[in-house]
């Protein structure tokens, strides 16, 4: 009952081949079917954020096993259609897709797990009256870059998105830094995108918050993709001795600054930053100065919630992955898993799945529990947006099966989510 | 006061030394062999990748085992990719094909390597070396930087003393300068190629190992590096290897003083430097 429409993987070469099987696969395997519900999906599986993908695969293979069934909607089955797609990270191949699904492909229904896929298809849905459900980013970054009033009754047409807010990851780094280093000058610095420059907001962003928990902002201010070289900015901080590091960078900016921070002799006491410690591997090229090392975590293991469609716990799901795959779970692998919770759970509360109108209105009223936590579209303040919960996590070297484990140390935003372990400061003091 | 000045010093000179190793491999292959090398950032992440895994295997491994693995591994590569590609290539007269073969092989080693380690950024950190730091009269100092710039002086030392000391040396400068009439000497030109090509992604390999331990590689980084390689070529007068040793520290100095004025302006006053270095050579007639 499932059509394959090309298999799409990380790896150029099994793509390739994955393609050609499935085009000799797909005639035997599609049957007469009276209603069939196409399902489009955009992600990054490969490129510079392949990383935020590499759990995607392994989730879509499940999906698509669960899907060869079909779906019982109503009391009545309709096969399941997949059309996978992978953006390659890149905006212009994400709009070449995002017209491939709605206008050729025609999909009834779209996940985009990534912000450049969401935004490259978000319009072309709106209009072409295509329900499409995305995550993966800020839900901030997501809803005003395209318009979105906060106070509208109705939100976007048919594109929807659940994700945390940046309000809720500034809240985390700060409590974290503030319980470490109370009353500390906390040095920033941010990287020139729109996400940094998102943080650096004087109102709405660190600045504003750092000095609301009574912390004084040392700020070395922007820096650029490029830059390889720090010393400049901790100069700045070791002359204003500086006890806390916040800011926003990626792995590849900060570990040459951890690196440049401790052959100054720079030794803050808590390093809160924003997008640099999402994922093990940019903690791993630190060795062994990145115990304590604090993040804020949308998704671990250790969340309280279970799957809508596999009844699996967040601890089963990222061992299966650990299990499957030998490698250590991601914070995505959740929401990955989310997006289709989500997808199929309105698919499975519309009335007629293939009518748009139908779809439309199930996932504006849709309220459901995911491995991530509540997705509540039904009662969100917002319109077209769920926002999820977040929590503040440390990274810590425990000598267990990973180098490092990412371990809850706050959870003032969330509190249905346990702590893990208690917060400490960065080495071992 | 004091103290300030020396510490830019001492980071545009460490920061510069590793921008004259980046370039020394492009000078050597553009300089003797004539071939825009694209396949040269490649090489360095290359040999960061095979430092990474030698110390993966053998955890203990000093730092000289590390980069004469990370050498050896890209030289012979270098030597193979010369030999079945870019020599034949090289025959052509159009200079265009050497290239195009080159940024083939850029594509071929950078997929060959996400296919084989991952995208994952990797660093590299022997002996605690990457976060060391010595004091020397009130001055902190990374020792890291400081081994950097040894190891490049002492690449450059030998890279000088290899072209204009040996009989070897010779043999290169007269394949560079006059490759028909050094095959009627008895030179063998195709030999001599080869280890120019060896010699130019070994020293890719040792900048790479010192970017590994510096900040972090990834197959992707290689196109990064390459700008910066093209940039001291360039500056240094094409296949001058005292030239690119200064251009590196040149724009190693330049970016790190403009750092200090100012922090957001990433490599743009090196990217400067280097077009008002070129204009002013353009206007004093020095660009053939």
């Amino acid at each position: 009952m499932i059509k394959l429409q090309g298999g799409v993987s990380r790896r150029q070469f099994v793509q390739t081949t994955a393609a050609g099987f499935a085009a000799l696969a797909a005639p035997g395997i599609v049957r007469a079917q009276d209603a069939t519900i196409k399902i489009g999906y955009v992600g990054s599986l490969s490129g510079i954020r392949g990383i935020f993908g590499e759990t995607e695969q392994w989730t879509i293979d499940q999906m698509t096993a669960r899907l060869t069934q079909g779906i019982t909607v109503g009391g009545k089955t309709y096969g399941v259609e997949l059309v996978i797609r992978d953006n390659q990270s890149d905006l212009n191949r994400s709009g070449s897709i995002a017209t491939e699904l709605v206008m050729r492909e025609r999909c009834n229904l779209v996940l985009a797990q990534d912000g450049d896929g969401a935004a490259a298809i978000g319009e072309l849905a709106d209009t072409r009256r295509v329900p499409t459900i995305s995550t993966m980013v800020p839900w901030e970054g997501w809803f005003f870059p395209r318009g979105g009033d906060p106070a509208s009754e109705t939100g976007f047409p048919y594109s929807f998105h659940f994700f945390a807010g940046a309000a809720e990851i500034q809240a985390n780094l700060v409590e974290m830094m503030a319980r470490v280093a109370p009353g500390a000058k906390v040095g920033t610095l941010y990287l020139d995108n729109p996400a940094g420059q998102g943080l650096a907001h004087p109102e709405f962003g660190l600045p504003a918050a750092i000095a609301t928990a009574g912390l004084t902002e040392v700020p070395a201010g922007f820096f650029q993709q490029q830059t390889n070289d720090f010393s400049s900015q901790i100069a700045q901080f070791a002359a204003e001795g500086v006890e806390a590091i916040s800011g926003f960078m990626f792995p590849n900016h900060f570990i040459p600054f951890w690196n440049q921070a401790a052959q100054a002799g720079l030794k803050p006491k808590a390093c809160a930053m924003g997008a640099a410690f999402l994922f093990a591997s940019g903690v791993e090229a630190l060795g062994d100065s990145a115990d304590g090392l604090a993040t804020e975590v949308w998704w671990t293991p250790s969340f309280p919630f279970k799957s809508s469609l596999t009844g699996q716990s967040a601890a089963e799901l990222a061992a299966q992955w650990e299990t499957e795959t030998n490698k250590q779970w991601t914070q995505p692998l959740g929401y990955g898993h989310a997006l289709w919770e989500v997808g199929l759970g309105a698919i499975a509360q519309a009335e007629d799945p293939l009518d748009p109108d139908s779809l439309r209105a199930a996932i504006a009223g849709l309220k459901l529990d995911t491995v991530v936590g509540p997705v509540n579209f039904a009662e969100s303040p917002v319109k077209s947006v769920a926002i999820t919960g977040l929590v503040g996590g440390q990274w810590r070297k425990l000598g267990g099966k990973h180098p490092y484990e990412l371990k809850i140390v706050a959870n003032t935003t969330m509190p249905s989510i346990p702590v893990d372990m208690d917060i400490i400061a960065l080495g071992g003091a | 006061m004091i103290a300030t000045l020396a510490d830019i010093l001492f980071q545009g000179l460490t920061l510069g030394g590793l921008y004259g190793m980046i370039g020394a491999g492009l000078a050597l292959s553009y300089g003797i062999l004539k071939v825009v090398q694209l396949a040269h950032g490649e090489f360095i992440t290359l040999g960061a990748f095979l430092a990474v895994g030698a110390v993966a295997l053998v955890p203990w491994l000093p730092l000289p085992a590390a980069l004469a693995a990370a050498f050896v591994g890209c030289a012979a590569l270098g030597v193979v990719t010369q030999a079945a590609a870019v020599e034949r290539a090289m025959s052509f007269r159009d200079p265009v094909v050497p290239m195009l073969v080159t940024f083939g092989l850029s594509i071929i080693l950078r997929n060959g390597l996400v296919e084989t380690v991952g995208a994952d950024l990797r660093g590299l950190d022997i002996g605690g070396l990457a976060q060391a730091n010595v004091t020397i009269a009130g001055l902190t100092l990374g020792l890291l930087p400081l081994v950097s710039l040894g190891i490049a002086l002492v690449a450059f030392a030998g890279l000088g003393l290899l072209v204009f000391r040996t009989r070897l040396g010779r043999e290169i400068r007269a394949v560079s300068d006059r490759p028909d009439i050094a095959a009627l000497m008895g030179i063998r030109v195709t030999h001599v190629h080869l280890i120019v090509a060896g010699l130019s992604a070994g020293l890719a390999a040792i900048a790479g190992v010192l970017l590994a331990m510096r900040a972090s590689v990834s197959p992707f980084s290689g196109i990064g590096h390459l700008l910066i390689a093209f940039e001291v070529v360039v500056l240094g007068g094409l296949g001058s290897i005292k030239g690119v040793l200064l251009a590196g520290l040149l724009l190693g100095m330049t970016q790190v003083i403009s750092a200090r004025i100012d922090p957001n302006a990433g490599l743009l006053y090196v990217h400067l430097v280097f077009f008002a270095a070129l204009v002013w050579r353009a206007l004093r007639g020095g660009l053939r």
